[in-house]
């Protein structure tokens, strides 16, 4: 059975060049724009990994206003503490966070929220795939 | 004639004299006596009193009592009469003895005189050789023909040697002067003599008392004086005088004295044993003794007291005057000082600038000032503006406080003069806005300069208008009181500064991250869409070292960018120290392994292999910012990587110091000339090094911004080059040296 993986990202061009490689050791991947794309795909599909970046526009879950600095971490801690409805399954889903943002103490409230991985953009490409691959496969 | 046919009158005058031995025994006996002798209003009543006696206990009829006066040395008119008196003639209307000179030569004489006949009297020597006038002109003989009298004894009432007195014994039947007789009439005139003069030392006494009283109460000090008697076996010190400031000082009605003649130490709590032994031992004052006193509402009142011994006797201090300093004042004072300390503490504290204005008048309010406005220069528009009042009528006033700084306007003139100004009557001060201060109904205000690092960022107003009572009063305490106000503002000013501070910080903070993440996005989408161009292309022409060369020259510069990019953002901040650390618990070891990963490909690509030694690794976890050391070890890394020679290492080592922790960043490669130690770490001076030795490029600001990083941590960093080639040429161009790094850090950057 393969894998699933969720890369939410407000710019796609950001994680597509992703795709490609991850297809191709049979990972299916598919990709929101914005948090309630993300709610979305989550409620209908089964997701094995989520790739998550923290700060991206507009900063809004479900018509309800969020920081859009913290709009990633916000998502987030909702599917964590079982917050969204019809998204109780979701949450203990795996998450790596790959994002440009290099303030400790959002990285810090974001590893509270039990991430397995952060990627600090520019990330280096090998290491997010074999990454992504080796916690897939295991 | 038997004494007790007679009782009253000697008894009241031998009841006297036994219980008046001593001077100080008649004083105790007096106010002991109290009521008998209070009740004698004047000298008047006890010499009728004698006098009476006398004519009772001698049976003279008429008795004639003169005082003398010691200071004139003259009988004082009129005398007192005792017994029957010729009618029709008010003796105390008509002076008959003006001008007696008779009398007055008896006691200057100063023996009693016996005359059993009026022959005897005329013919005496006093009497004949004054006056040449006619016999019966005398006023005396003329007093003895209108009242009958045959025989005289005229007593010279002496106490010891004092003579107080003289009286006439007159009778109108002849009499015969017995031995017996005149012992009678003469211990019977030393005790009057001693009964006047006590009277007289009373009166002395109670007049010194009044004076004492007066001196007393133009001291506006409290002052106790105190009388103290020994009662069982203790020293009892009572109050019996106090002024209208001591009454006031106990909560006391001065008209009623309630307090007067309390022990002492029902009022105080000192040790009066300690302190009269202190008294005893010392000259006789005790100066500043701090002491607490119960007022009437059995409240403690601090006071310090300064006590001089008034009389003593052989064995006892007997009187004592105390001056009370009230430390009421003094205690407000300290209070207030110690609860604005408080308020300083949860003013650093606070999180935000309108927290700190809370913070700033709900104390100010809780030490009694709850009216006042703080006002903020605006920079741009050189104007002090109203920021925050209290009080009804100030927070009117803040909505209309714009005040340019080149106005000739009070705030203006505290802003700009930097000096604090007490106005106690705004309504004729000059430079007070009349409008304003009218509207706001204003009469009195502290205007403090807000000042922080010799700059004045506003000030401080604090209403007074209801504060009468501290503008009026002890000027010492009003002084005291802004002297603590004022050092209360300056904690306000660097409170509001350091929130100012704050908002500029997490402002810039905020700028940094949002260009960061702006910086940072495209140059991951390069480095990824990268990867991704070298996989597609891999997947269709199979492996091929030159897109690998290529991808890894794009993905080197990539995070170059991100390097310098870093560097940029972080000296974009107009102070680094601006820039708060976030101390946490780290693995150094982690960060540096991260860091040295970075430039691995890079050094090996000219054969430089950065050594990381497990001595790094083996430092004990501490803590330390992991953005700044990050960025200090990219940095260190990144430069030694650039002045490394070719197959060489770059080595990295720890030693852990106890408290401190020291890391090293090694190579062997372009050195650094000593002179330039400490340059490095400051701006970059491209133009004199360049050519022959290691410069940083870019921005040349990774070794500012390095040091500034470890300043942060309270830690260390230093250079030293040696060369390790033998080669003098060499040497002098600065090639083949051996450059190390040092970072020192405290292990708790918080403790330092």
């Amino acid at each position: 059975m393969s894998k699933r993986i969720l890369f939410v990202d407000d710019e796609n061009w950001s994680v597509s060049p992703y795709f490609e490689i991850l297809q191709d050791h049979d990972i299916e991947t598919d990709f929101a724009e914005n948090s309630d794309q993300a709610i979305a795909l989550l409620r209908q599909k089964k997701y094995d990994l989520i790739v998550l970046d923290i700060m991206f526009a507009p900063g809004t879950i479900l018509g309800q206003q969020v920081e859009p600095r913290r709009a990633g971490s916000t998502l987030l801690a909702k599917i964590r503490n079982q917050e969204i409805p019809e998204l109780k399954t979701a949450a203990d889903v795996p998450v790596f966070v790959l994002t440009a943002v290099t303030n400790g103490q959002v990285l810090d409230s974001v590893r509270d929220l039990q991430v397995k991985e952060i990627f600090r953009k520019p990330a280096p490409f090998d290491d997010v795939i074999e990454k992504i691959i080796t916690f897939l496969e295991t | 004639m038997a004494d007790s046919e007679q009782p009253s009158a000697r008894r009241i005058i031998e009841e006297i004299v036994r219980e008046t031995q001593s001077y100080n025994a008649l004083l105790e006996h007096f106010s002991a006596l109290g009521e008998k002798i209070a009740s004698l209003s004047g000298i008047e009543e006890i010499l009728q009193q004698i006098a009476r006696s006398a004519s009772e206990v001698l049976h003279a009829d008429p008795v004639v009592l003169f005082q003398y006066d010691r200071d004139t040395s003259k009988l004082v008119p009129p005398p007192i009469y005792a017994g029957t008196l010729f009618e029709g003639v008010d003796y105390n209307k008509t002076f008959v003895f003006t001008g007696d000179t008779f009398a007055e030569k008896i006691v200057k004489g100063g023996q009693h005189l016996y005359f059993e006949k009026t022959k005897e009297i005329e013919q005496h020597p006093y009497m004949i050789s004054e006056k040449s006038e006619a016999i019966p002109g005398r006023p005396h003989i003329r007093f003895h023909i209108r009242e009958g009298i045959v025989s005289v004894a005229a007593l010279v009432l002496k106490a010891g040697d004092e003579i107080v007195g003289l009286m006439f014994l007159n009778y109108r039947h002849k009499q015969t002067f017995t031995d017996s007789a005149k012992k009678l009439m003469k211990t019977f005139a030393s005790y009057a003599a001693i009964a006047i003069k006590h009277f007289r030392l009373f009166q002395q006494f109670r007049k010194s008392e009044a004076f004492l009283q007066r001196i007393v109460d133009k001291i506006p000090d409290p002052v106790f004086v105190t009388r103290n008697k020994k009662i069982d076996g203790k020293l009892v010190w009572r109050i019996n005088m106090a002024n209208r400031a001591a009454h006031k000082l106990l909560g006391y009605d001065y008209k009623l004295k309630d307090f007067e003649g309390k022990d002492a130490r029902e009022l105080l709590t000192v040790d009066l044993d300690k302190l009269t032994q202190a008294l005893r031992q010392g000259k006789g004052e005790v100066s500043n003794c701090e002491v607490v006193i119960l007022n009437r509402f059995g409240e403690s009142v601090p006071i310090s007291i300064s006590t001089a011994i008034l009389e003593r006797d052989e064995f006892h201090i007997t009187r004592t005057i105390c001056i009370a300093k009230d430390l009421t004042k003094a205690k407000i004072l300290e209070q207030q000082l110690d609860h604005l300390n408080r308020a300083t503490l949860l003013l650093l504290n606070a999180e935000s600038l309108e927290q700190a204005y809370d913070t700033i008048f709900e104390n100010l309010a809780k030490i009694g000032y709850d009216k006042g406005m703080i006002s903020l220069v605006d920079e741009t528009t050189r104007t002090i503006v109203g920021k925050r009042a209290t009080g009804k009528n100030w927070r009117d006033l803040q909505y209309k406080t714009n005040v340019p700084l080149s106005s000739n306007d009070i705030l203006a003139r505290v802003v700009k003069s930097g000096k604090p100004e007490l106005i106690e009557d705004c309504a004729n001060n000059p430079y007070c806005n009349q409008e304003m201060v009218r509207q706001a109904g204003i009469t009195a205000q502290y205007i403090i300069p807000l000042i922080v690092q010799d700059k004045v960022i506003g000030a401080l107003q604090i209403g007074l208008s209801e504060k009468q009572d501290l503008l009026k009063g002890d000027r010492h305490y009003l002084n005291e009181t802004l002297k603590i106000l004022a050092g209360f503002a300056n904690q306000v000013a660097v409170a509001i500064e350091s929130q100012r501070q704050k908002i500029r910080i997490e402002k810039l903070e905020k700028t940094m991250a949002d260009m960061g993440h702006e910086f940072r996005s495209p140059l991951h989408n390069l480095s990824a869409h990268l990867g991704a161009l070298k996989y597609h292309l891999e997947k269709k022409y199979g492996d091929d070292e030159r897109v690998r060369q290529i991808a890894q020259i794009v993905q080197e510069e990539a995070y170059r960018a991100d390097r310098q990019m870093k560097n940029a953002l972080f000296s974009a901040a107009e102070s680094l120290e601006m820039m708060g650390s976030n101390f946490e618990e780290g693995q150094i070891s982690e960060t540096i392994n991260y860091c040295a990963e970075r430039f691995r490909e890079t050094a090996k690509k000219r054969g430089i292999t950065i050594i990381v030694y497990d001595s790094v690794k083996k430092l004990p976890p501490f803590l330390y910012d992991k953005v700044q050391m990050e960025q200090v070890f990219t940095n260190l890394i990144d430069n030694a990587v650039k002045y490394s020679y070719a197959n060489e290492n770059i080595e990295i080592k720890g030693e852990d110091h106890g408290r401190r922790v020291e890391i090293s960043v090694k190579d062997n490669g372009v050195g650094i000339p000593e002179r330039w130690y400490e340059q490095i770490f400051e701006e970059f001076q491209r133009s004199d090094i360049m050519d022959r030795t290691r410069f940083i490029p870019g921005t040349g600001l990774g070794l500012k911004i390095a040091k500034k990083f470890v300043l942060n941590h309270k830690g260390k960093i230093f250079v030293v080059s040696k060369p390790y080639l033998n080669d003098p040429k060499k040497v002098m161009n600065y090639e083949g040296y051996t450059t190390t790094f040092f970072v020192i850090l405290p292990k708790n950057p918080k403790e330092q």
